[in-house]
């Protein structure tokens, strides 16, 4: 699922290719799923009991990629990114528009840069698109301005129980959340894939304001810096710790009692987790979290090395032990929110 | 208003409790506990926020909802590491600028201290950025676990107020002075309308308390009660606020600009009432006075504030003068018919 999920193109603001996939996943689940304006796909799942509490889940279905803002006389097109994207990781790499037109991100070559454009990383308006159009009637063609571009998938599976692709960030959490939706709980839970995660939280912003949760579950990948010339409090994360449990980030002050709950519930059941040990970045948390009259929550994340780009790594074993977290979790942790309902 | 001398033992006690932003357990405690007299109602919401409902006078004409709203939460730093000789490294929990703070000493919840210190650097190097410094407590891993101190805990300056003359100084007076003029304001206060004293959670990191209490309490108006920057200081060319001249009243911060009508509000009762004021306009910083004003169809907000120099150390200081000043206009607001 996770591979299908990551080939499949959701820039974020046009995750429709997305959200319809997931959709008819849901829909053979047996279940009844809800697009809002913003494009969010929701689904609620009751249970038998009357009080039992609500638990949302959420993971964003969109991914960072380009916006097409003009095409040049020579056919090429320039772009605006469309969440974070790092420019260090843009030059010479293959992208596609509309899922099947393929195009390559161009730079000078270096025998024509001068000495000092090598020192330094160019600007995004350096850079474009060359999907091999002889002018700008042809690229017409093909591509209209406001069309998004994403990096082409790259899905592969290598090493020790790894994997690599793009937009593991964040299907890999939509990946689990449908995995999740075949278990029962003793709770109602509403799954949300989300929009436009990547350019502020916006999709999430839409749903604090029309669900209705006791307490939340925001699923997430997140960077791990277990890489060269990291030192040991700089890594974040680690890939092959399990599971990661978010302190505070840019968006959330996570409440303490929740994240002890996770620590006792992993050690429990005997689940390795890991601390994300940066307060940078955030996620649909800050939304959720201060919308309406608030929510409490906590953030569960895969660790992903070389997160944003067209090759984030992860493993199976961190996304089984997540699993299996977050499963325990809506097992267990319920007697102790219910009193928080 | 009562002559009896001012309660500055309360405010001794605010500044001492602990309460980084999302950790503020202790002082709200100290804040219900004292609230609780004065109180029809005293609840906490889910952001931690401490909600204190003061009932209108019974029988009055059509009553509003006002809310009135001050941060409890303090500046500190949340541990994100412990290296194998015991150094611990962190990250800001608000605008904690560890490169102004070297050499200071911290206090978690558990009572450990430890002193804030920079890594070795080489002397070309950017020496400010928060992750080049470190915690030392001078005790091991094991040690720092048995004082109960881990990964997530926060920590704030270990600091005592001290009041020398006509001032007071100590962490935290941003903004245990707003909640001390809310609870001096409490049991003063005789109002026909419904008043909500909201002790918010979380403003240091994003105005995050107000928000939700807002959302919740849908009032007809709001005072907004903090500390802001006094920039009375030697060879400043152009000096906004002082000590000693009363309270601020907001014109406008990155987060509001106020309706004229608010604060000519606020300045009117002012005036009436004898009181000094000063205009309040920062141009950086927001307040809870942004979300409040937002929140669903809006409301109507005004902000009155105390100056405080050395905002976000351990030695921040205030004026007891416009400390008593500011209660007074607070106490005005509440009471007002508008």
């Amino acid at each position: 699922m996770l591979e299908t999920l990551s080939r499949l193109d959701g820039v974020a603001g046009q995750e429709r290719k997305v959200g319809e996939a997931i959709s008819a996943r849901l829909r053979g689940m047996g279940l009844t799923p809800k697009t809002d304006r913003i494009g969010n796909i929701i689904v609620r799942r009751e249970t038998g009991a009357g009080d039992a509490p609500h638990v949302l889940l959420c993971a964003h279905m969109d991914e960072i990629g380009f916006l097409i803002t003009e095409i040049t006389a020579e056919g090429y097109l320039k772009f605006s990114p469309a969440g974070g994207v790092d420019r260090a990781v843009l030059p010479a790499k293959r992208v596609r528009i509309h899922g099947d037109l393929p195009g390559v991100i161009g730079i000078k070559a270096v025998h024509l840069q001068k000495p000092e454009e090598r020192k330094k990383l160019p600007e995004f308006d350096a850079f474009y698109i060359d999907i091999g159009a002889q002018n700008r009637e042809e690229a017409e063609k093909h591509v209209k301005i406001g069309d998004m571009a994403c990096f082409e998938d790259t899905w592969h599976e290598f090493g020790a129980g790894l994997f690599m692709g793009k937009a593991i960030d964040d299907r890999a959490g939509c990946a689990l959340l449908l995995e999740l939706l075949a278990e029962e709980y003793p709770c109602c839970v509403t799954a949300a894939f989300t929009a436009q995660e990547e350019i502020g939280l916006r999709g999430a912003q839409v749903l604090a304001g029309s669900v209705q949760a006791d307490w939340a579950i925001v699923l997430e990948a997140t960077a791990a810096a277990d890489v060269q010339e990291t030192e040991p409090e700089e890594t974040v994360t680690m890939i092959g710790r399990g599971p990661v449990c978010s302190l505070m980030d840019g968006g959330t002050v996570y409440p303490r009692d929740m994240i002890r709950a996770v620590r006792e519930c992993a050690a429990a059941e005997d689940i390795p987790l890991q601390y994300r040990r940066g307060a940078a970045g955030s996620n649909d948390a800050g939304a959720l979290q201060t919308g309406g009259a608030g929510l409490r929550l906590i953030t569960l994340s895969l660790p992903c090395r070389y997160i944003h780009t067209m090759h984030s790594v992860a493993g199976w074993e961190d996304y089984a032990n997540w699993k299996k977290l977050v499963i325990a979790l809506l097992k267990n942790l319920l007697p102790q929110e219910r009193k928080h309902a | 208003m009562t002559k009896s001398p001012e309660n500055w033992k309360l405010l001794h006690e605010l500044t001492a409790a602990f309460g980084p932003s999302g950790q503020e357990d202790e002082a709200r405690r100290l804040i219900a506990d004292t609230a609780a007299p004065y109180a029809d109602e005293i609840r906490e919401d889910t952001l931690g926020s401490l909600i204190v409902l003061r009932r209108g006078a019974a029988g009055a004409a059509p009553a509003r909802r006002v809310m009135v709203c001050a941060h409890m939460d303090e500046i500190g730093v949340m541990v994100t590491h412990i290296d194998e000789d015991g150094f611990l490294r962190f990250a800001p929990v608000g605008g904690f600028n560890a490169a102004r703070l070297e050499g200071q000493r911290l206090r978690f919840q558990s009572g450990l201290t430890a002193v804030l210190a920079r890594q070795f650097i080489e002397p070309d190097r950017d020496k400010t950025e928060n992750r080049r410094y470190y915690l030392d407590t001078g005790l091991s891993p094991a040690e720092i676990a048995a004082r109960g101190v881990g990964i997530g805990d926060m920590a704030v300056f270990a600091a005592e107020m001290t009041e020398t003359g006509g001032t007071v100084s100590g962490k935290a007076l941003d903004n245990r002075i707003g909640c001390f003029i809310l609870l001096e304001a409490l049991r003063r206060v005789q109002s026909k309308h419904d008043l909500y004293f909201v002790f918010s959670a979380q403003e240091e990191v994003g105005l995050r308390g107000a928000k939700t209490a807002a959302h919740a309490l849908e009032p007809d108006r709001a005072y907004i009660v903090d500390a802001t920057i006094a920039d009375d200081i030697p060879r400043n060319p152009v000096i906004t606020l002082r000590l000693g001249r009363g309270p601020a009243v907001k014109v406008m911060d990155r987060s509001i600009v106020v309706a004229p009508a608010r604060r000519e509000e606020v300045a009117a009762l002012a005036e009436a009432a004898g009181l000094p004021f000063q205009w309040e306009i920062i141009s950086r910083g927001g307040t809870d006075a942004g979300p409040v004003h937002l929140s669903r169809a809006g409301v109507p907000t005004a902000g009155i504030a105390v100056p405080v120099r050395y905002i976000h150390s351990p030695a921040e200081t205030a004026a007891k003068s416009d400390i008593i000043m500011a209660r007074d206009l607070v106490v005005r607001c509440l009471e007002a018919d508008a």
